[in-house]
């Protein structure tokens, strides 16, 4: 019996989240910190970069959320694709597999 | 030390150019026709039939095959974190280049952390051909839901991060 993948819309929600607020926020710091730290910007630190980071976060998780969910067929149409119960012997590939020597 | 390296590296530019671009290029786009056409079209299926022995064969042997097939990105990134800082001190850059230290952030944030744990999984512990070879099928099912969930949220970020660091890259972007 083969383990259930335990992937779901909640999970992905969290993840995009976490992902997202990661993402943002980590490269805003560094980029701030470089500027003000090396070169005495302090723009970094006005309300339009903020601003931007703070409706940025939320965006890209739902932008984030909804990649995850297509891509794990949770939802979409799917009709381009199709599922037809087929059986082929699947080739295998061995890159280190030695030829047998010549006669 | 750094005035010294950048004398060498100075008339070399362009050549450390040449092969920058082109090993980006390579980790850019290398993977993106087996990921878009195989492997995600035959993981929907498997999310959608997950019972479906057929469909879990083509799964299995699609993602052991897209370990092998990442193995021309995984050669290309490191050649990219070679060139980039050779690029930095030959092209006399500085942190007042905007452009350049959201392109260094993004790098070291986002893409350094995914690309070491792709590794792992596509060659090292994670490697599906490796946990295939032990006989163990519970730890094989295990590593396949792994990569499904690296694949499932490191996508949404690195294929973003990747164009986003070509454009600042191309457009020398400045706020």
């Amino acid at each position: 019996m083969r383990a259930k993948f335990s992937g779901n819309p909640a999970r992905y929600r969290l993840a995009s989240t976490v992902i997202s607020a990661y993402s943002v926020l980590s490269v805003y710091a560094a980029f701030a910190l470089i500027k003000w730290g090396l070169q005495d910007e302090t723009w970094v630190f006005g309300w339009k970069p903020l601003l931007i980071v703070a409706v940025l976060i939320p965006l890209y998780a739902r932008f984030c959320y909804r990649w995850m969910m297509r891509t794990d067929a949770q939802y979409g149409s799917g009709s381009s694709w199709q599922l037809v119960a087929t059986k082929v012997k699947l080739p295998e590939f061995n890159p280190r597999k030695k030829k047998a020597p010549s006669q | 030390m750094i005035d010294a390296l950048r004398e060498l590296l100075g008339p070399w530019y362009l050549y450390i150019k040449f092969v920058h671009v082109t090993f980006v290029m390579v980790w850019v786009f290398s993977t993106a026709h087996a990921y878009a056409y195989y492997v995600v079209p035959v993981f929907k299926a498997w999310r959608r039939n997950p019972e479906d022995e057929d469909v879990i064969e083509l799964r299995d042997w699609v993602m052991e095959r897209f370990d092998q097939g990442v193995i021309m990105e995984h050669v290309a990134y490191p050649i990219i974190l070679i060139t980039g800082p050779l690029l930095f001190i030959a092209g006399g850059w500085n942190s007042s280049s905007d452009w350049l230290m959201l392109k260094l952030a993004i790098v070291v944030l986002i893409t350094l952390p995914i690309e070491i744990l792709d590794y792992h999984l596509s060659h090292f512990g994670g490697a599906k051909a490796n946990i295939r070879a032990t006989g163990d099928k519970e730890a094989y099912e295990a590593g396949i839901h792994l990569h499904w969930y690296f694949l499932l949220y490191s996508s949404p970020v690195i294929m973003p991060a990747a164009l986003l660091i070509v454009f600042l890259a191309i457009t020398k972007f400045s706020f």
